[in-house]
């Protein structure tokens, strides 16, 4: 008995806490934590990251000096387009 | 009543689920975020419930109420506290509950975590996770329910207990660790359909995907390890893989998973692979599905078997509907996926990582067919043809090589280019270990694969030595630390590209262990107490049998006693003989186990198995195996752990160039 009143009550919980939201305005508009302006930041901080790997591969000799500078360059130049996006918004 | 509360709130799961389904497809059509709020709300409730329906049953398990039929199947009063916990998984239906309740977890974490960065995704992250509940609340419902009453007419006084093989303190962690690798999948899997879905895929999507993945795959390796390490320990044939259907399926989709984490970090780094990174997900979560299918289905035990189980057929149907659809959207985004750049350079990283990905996808095929060859033999022509371990390994162990091969090449690698000055020097000296090394066990009258695996396995480990080396030398050099502090400072603001070299190190080591197997040596013997026998440069005294009758079981426990060469005690070695069940007046019900020993060293370990004993002549019988190098494989797991988790870290500073 005290189980079925239980259920019962978790069966009621449930569908008031669904239905709670058709009953707020129509236009009601979702907090957004702007997930575009992140994933560019995500994109600088990968950037960043490959160009401190490339540093380090070129401390340790694993990259020849020609191919490190165009690298680098290729890099801070994708960078740099991500910080213009960043800066507009 | 309580039975009745639990199977009531499966149906209220599974209407839940639909629910979910209904209302975020809705808003996708309407826009409406009313709708989106309150189907975010059910899917959080699905899981919610799932939740209460799982510890409805846990609950009955451990109250021993053989009122429920799976309760009464798998507990029985003797059945210690832990065990009756682990009967949660141990049958059929209680395994899919517990599918669903891990599921439940990853749900919601997924969505609480997501909800505002990924909002776009949300809606189709919810559906897909809802779907794949849906499916598992329909099996438990209607196929497969753990809360179905007892059929008899009678009061059960007793169930019938727990598998004694499943009574072992490995089995309370192992399959709990391989659901968590299992069903993790679904998540990847639910973030690949909506981005391709909303098209969006962006530098966010690839982090929270990666470290999903990285988790995931984490816990499914960890799962497979202690698989391994619960057959050596409790099987008693003295290994720890069998190429087994159900060992097949948590390997397969850890395969495919590899070869993802890999080729994620060139989308990540390059932007390119995006279509063959969505297929692995998609291969990778339909293995896990398919995995679950083949353990729980028993058509590995026969075609026939299978065609009596009832949750096969409806697997299988669920597993083709994944390919259908998935491959079908993966189609019709392709000009999305499309990313139009190419690989630079052969020698490059990317390269490297895409040849390990073939190797890794060719490896996985050549386990699902092995693993599926005797059921297709047996649909198509009505004979079954079995395909044993002298399969798996002819094909594996050379594919295996070439990727431990890989493993030492891939360091070696940099991204968009590597210069064949710069290749040649980094190559030299580990090339020159490898080649010494082959030398000097040819000349130790060593050949074939146990030759190759050890020389590779020393270049590997040269090539991740020399990576450390330069880069504590450099820090050193540079910032003017000394070596201890350079060593963790490198590790600290490296820890994905360290955290994988110590991944690496620990595969290594793992394959020394595995290719000690071929110096394996073993004897069957009886003893009478006081009597000695000899393998190898050991000697085995049987000091006393003694008797206990313990909660569960009856055991015979042999004092045996392990001396060396020189006659030195180095340990006393206790296997026992069980009788499980052994109050039951039924004969056929009392069940034989073998308890074993194992002494480890280093360099082998002692296993040593009580096979059987004759009261009347006093003898008892062992099984003694003396198995060389399996410390490694064990000791290689833990490092594997340790490097996944130092690349999960997250690292908290970001660096101003």
């Amino acid at each position: 008995m005290i189980g079925s009143i239980v259920f019962l009550i978790i069966f009621i919980l449930v569908i008031v806490y669904i239905i709670q939201p058709m009953l707020l305005e129509k236009d009601i508009t979702i907090e957004n934590t702007q997930s575009t302006t992140e994933s560019f930041l995500q994109r600088k901080k990968i950037l960043y990251k490959q160009i401190k790997e490339l540093d380090m591969d070129y401390q340790l000799g694993n990259v020849l000096e020609q191919d490190y500078i165009n690298t680098r360059n290729d890099l801070k130049r994708e960078v740099s387009e991500v910080l213009s996006v960043l800066n507009k918004k | 009543m309580i039975p009745v509360i639990g199977g009531l709130a499966l149906n209220l799961a599974l209407g839940l689920s639909i629910i979910t389904i209904i209302l975020l497809s809705f808003h996708l059509r309407t826009g409406d975020n009313r709708l989106y709020l309150s189907g975010q709300r059910a899917a959080l409730a699905v899981s919610l419930v799932s939740f209460f329906a799982t510890f409805v049953l846990a609950q009955l398990l451990l109250s021993s109420n053989f009122d429920v039929d799976y309760v009464a199947h798998y507990t029985s009063l003797e059945t210690p506290t832990i065990y009756k916990l682990t009967a949660l998984w141990a049958g059929q239906a209680g395994s899919l509950l517990f599918w669903l309740f891990i599921l439940s977890i990853y749900g919601v974490v997924a969505i609480l975590q997501n909800r505002r960065s990924q909002q776009k995704l949300m809606p189709w992250i919810m559906i897909v996770i809802a779907t794949v509940q849906l499916f598992f609340l329909i099996l438990v419902n209607f196929v497969s329910n753990p809360f179905v009453p007892t059929d008899a007419d009678f009061i059960l006084a007793n169930g019938l207990g727990l598998n004694p093989l499943l009574q072992n303190a490995t089995m309370v962690i192992h399959p709990p660790l391989l659901y968590l690798g299992y069903v993790g999948f679904t998540i990847p899997f639910a973030f690949s359909i909506a981005a391709m879905a909303q098209q969006e895929m962006n530098a966010l999507w690839i982090k929270t995907i990666r470290t999903w993945i990285l988790f995931v795959w984490l816990m499914l390796g960890i799962g497979i390890i202690l698989g391994g390490w619960w057959a050596y320990q409790e099987l008693g044939w003295g290994g720890y893989w069998a190429w087994d259907p159900v060992e097949n399926a948590s390997f397969m989709p850890w395969l495919t998973g590899t070869a993802l984490l890999h080729s994620i970090m060139i989308q990540e780094k390059r932007n390119m692979l995006k279509v063959w990174n969505m297929t692995l997900i998609i291969i990778t979560f339909t293995l896990c599905i398919f995995g679950t299918f083949l353990t729980r289905s028993g058509i590995m035990s026969s075609v026939h078997s299978f065609s009596a189980s009832s949750v096969g057929p409806i697997f299988l149907g669920f597993v083709f509907l994944i390919l259908i659809v998935s491959f079908s959207l993966l189609f019709y985004r392709r000009a999305f996926l499309y990313s139009g750049k190419r690989i630079e350079s052969f020698s490059s990283r990317e390269s490297g990582f895409l040849f390990n990905n073939v190797i890794f996808v060719v490896m996985c095929f050549a386990v699902f067919w092995g693993t599926l060859f005797p059921v297709i033999s047996e649909a198509i022509r009505g004979t079954k043809i079995t395909v044993g371990a002298p399969f798996f390994d002819q094909i594996n162990i050379p594919i295996g090589l070439l990727l431990l091969l890989l493993t030492g090449v891939g360091p070696l690698l940099v991204w968009r280019r590597t210069s064949k000055q710069c290749a040649i020097r980094n190559f030299t000296i580990p090339v020159t270990v490898g080649l010494v090394t082959a030398l000097i066990l040819f000349l130790l009258k060593m050949r074939g694969y146990v030759l190759i695996s050890f020389s590779l396995s020393s270049f590997v480990l040269t090539t991740i030595i020399i990576e450390f080396a330069k880069g504590i030398r450099s820090r050193m050099r540079s910032q003017h630390e000394n070596m201890l502090i350079a060593f963790w400072r490198l590790m600290r603001k490296n820890r994905s590209r360290y955290g994988g070299y110590i991944v690496h190190i620990g595969i290594v080591l793992m394959f020394v262990g595995f290719t000690g197997h071929a110096f394996d040596s073993e004897k069957e013997f009886g003893l009478k107490v006081g009597e000695k026998e000899h393998l190898n440069n050991y000697q085995f005294e049987l000091l006393r049998i003694s008797e206990q009758e313990r909660p569960n079981h009856y055991a015979w426990i042999a004092d045996l006693r392990l001396q060396d060469s020189e006659g030195k005690t180095i340990t006393i070695l206790q296997p026992e003989k069980r009788i499980y069940f052994f109050r039951s007046p039924d004969p056929d019900r009392r069940q034989p186990h073998s308890e074993l020993d194992i002494y480890n060293f280093l360099n082998s370990d002692i296993y040593s198995i009580f096979n059987g004993i004759d009261t009347d002549k006093g003898v008892a019988y062992f099984k003694i195996m003396i198995n060389p190098l399996v410390s490694w494989v064990w000791i290689g797991g833990y490092i594997f752990v340790l490097g996944t988790l130092i690349s999960l870290y997250p690292s908290r500073k970001e660096t101003v160039i």
